[in-house]
């Protein structure tokens, strides 16, 4: 039951603080906005834990932990193209968020 | 591309990065002979996993032949189901034969109780027996089910910190029908850390826990600061993790890394999910829907101020309440795993799942006997799977990986 599954929000129900999101199955599930509600926008990737939104995936994290992997390896670049692909991704969703 | 498949991406980038596992591999090797150096070579390092998803993430992935010998990943209490008491089960199954809806997660269904109750020893043999229990993945399942039959309903709810937002928020938000009731059973982590460290340290022929990779899913919603006890307390390493088999070579180097230079910090690995401080609103619905309790963990016993219970002022939504369960106090609970079982060491990260005589003899994942088999995110249900050692070794020895 500890699973924490990601899914993209697709709609929010601000006066519940309900999310329709979708773990990729294309079927539509309710999950509590269990974090603080000016968090989570449509488009973004969600941790879903037993029904609640739990985290988000958040840009600034992914290069924090650049930076911790770069305290380990130094600069060695195509070690970061991964990360580097993430970051990209993680902008292109939030658009395609915006535009709803 | 299809967002969908652009998840998958960001799952996979944390998953199958070769190049970037190799060089960590590499690191805790190097780290490893450091420490070594510093300690004596005839010492066992200990690392604690504490949540079940990093112990089937490190025996899935076969991360115990990728690392040396003398560091030792033990698991810890990790499994809500599995420290669930015997009792509350037996309450559930008790309200189902008399016809109220028990809504439960799939795990807990098939938790086998130390007493029979009129010849029902886990929920799934109550359904069998006629009695009224529905399988739901999410407590928001259970609030529509509930509001379409309005027959009397209790959800089990059984979990630690990340689902108890979820709950208060239903309670708060007065979304509950006022046929479902809540049994909150949930539990606290960090209490359960303490006494796990505690008790290994009280053992001296035992190896001591020098380090920890904390549970990443709790500290959404605690934060970090929540494990800066255990470092400060204990002179020992934390570090925070998600779930890839990268954030967990990620977590051991860190660990290793600290422990060369004699530090004991909490250190954030799981950057993408995890602040400092965690969810401030998440944890303020959290306090105003629940108090506190000492609460008991099967095969273990009281931990103070270990669980969390419907406040007073919502007493309408509580289980507890309206159907007149007793709670369990230090006087009235009684050790309550099978003859035979020792998942209560393993929960503490004692013994390792094969040490325990039943472990794939009587006790199997079709005939689970203990509470870890049981669940899929149990230890021994984990190890029955997947192993360690044996045909992870031979993979990490067919690409260069072996670090015997």
């Amino acid at each position: 039951m500890c699973w924490g599954s990601p899914a993209v929000v697709i709609d929010i129900d601000e006066s519940n603080m309900l999310a329709k999101v979708d773990f990729g199955d294309h079927i539509l599930r309710d999950a509590i906005i269990g974090i603080s509600e000016e968090r989570v926008s449509r488009g973004d990737i969600v941790l879903v834990h037993a029904g609640v939104v739990i985290s988000k995936l958040s840009v600034e994290g992914v290069m924090e932990q650049i930076r911790f992997l770069k305290e380990f390896f130094g600069e060695e670049v195509e070690l970061y193209n991964f990360y580097v692909n993430l970051l990209n991704l993680a902008e292109e969703l939030k658009r395609g968020g915006d535009k709803g | 591309m299809d967002r969908l498949e652009q998840v998958k991406i960001v799952e996979s980038i944390f998953r199958n990065n070769l190049e970037l596992a190799k060089a960590l591999v590499a690191k805790i090797r190097e780290f490893t002979l450091k420490v070594i150096e510093i300690y004596g070579g005839d010492f066992k390092f200990k690392i604690m996993d504490f949540c079940g998803t990093h112990e089937w993430t490190i025996t899935h992935y076969g991360i115990r032949s990728l690392i040396p010998k003398v560091i030792e990943l033990v698991a810890g209490p990790g499994c809500p189901v599995c420290v669930t008491p015997s009792y509350f089960v037996e309450e559930s199954i008790k309200l189902s034969l008399e016809g109220i809806t028990v809504y439960t997660y799939g795990d807990v269904y098939k938790l086998r109780t130390i007493r029979p109750v009129k010849g029902a020893t886990s929920l799934s043999e109550a359904k069998a027996l006629g009695g009224n229990v529905k399988i739901v993945s999410s407590i928001l399942d259970a609030v529509k089910d509930a509001k379409e039959h309005r027959r009397e309903s209790i959800f089990v709810g059984i979990g630690f910190e990340t689902v108890a937002p979820g709950y208060a928020h239903l309670i708060i938000k007065d979304m509950l029908p006022s046929n479902l009731k809540l049994l909150s059973l949930v539990k606290l982590t960090p209490p359960a850390m303490f006494y796990s460290i505690d008790i290994l340290r009280e053992k001296p022929i035992e190896p001591p826990i020098m380090g920890v990779i904390a549970p990443g899913h709790v500290s959404t919603i605690t934060g970090a600061k929540a494990w800066a006890p255990v470092a400060e307390n204990y002179g020992i390493p934390v570090v925070i993790a998600g779930f890839e088999p990268i954030d967990v070579l990620i977590a051991i180097a860190e660990i290793l890394r600290q422990l060369t230079r004699g530090e004991a910090k909490v250190v954030i690995e799981y950057a993408r999910a995890i602040s400092w401080h965690g969810d401030l609103r998440a944890q303020s619905t959290i306090y105003k829907a629940f108090k506190t309790a000492d609460d008991a963990w099967r095969g273990i016993g009281f931990l103070p101020k270990s669980g969390l219970r419907v406040r007073e002022s919502y007493r309408k939504v509580d289980a507890f309440e309206e159907y007149g369960i007793r709670d369990l106090d230090p006087e009235t609970w009684k050790y309550d795993l099978p003859p035979g079982c020792r998942c209560a060491e393993v929960i503490i990260g004692k013994i390792k799942p094969p040490q325990c005589p039943l472990f794939m003899k009587k006790c199997t994942p079709l005939n689970p006997i203990g509470p870890c088999m049981v669940s899929v995110e149990g230890t021994c249900a984990i190890w029955a799977r997947f192993g360690a050692g044996g045909l992870a070794e031979e993979v990490a020895k067919d690409i260069g990986l072996y670090q015997g």
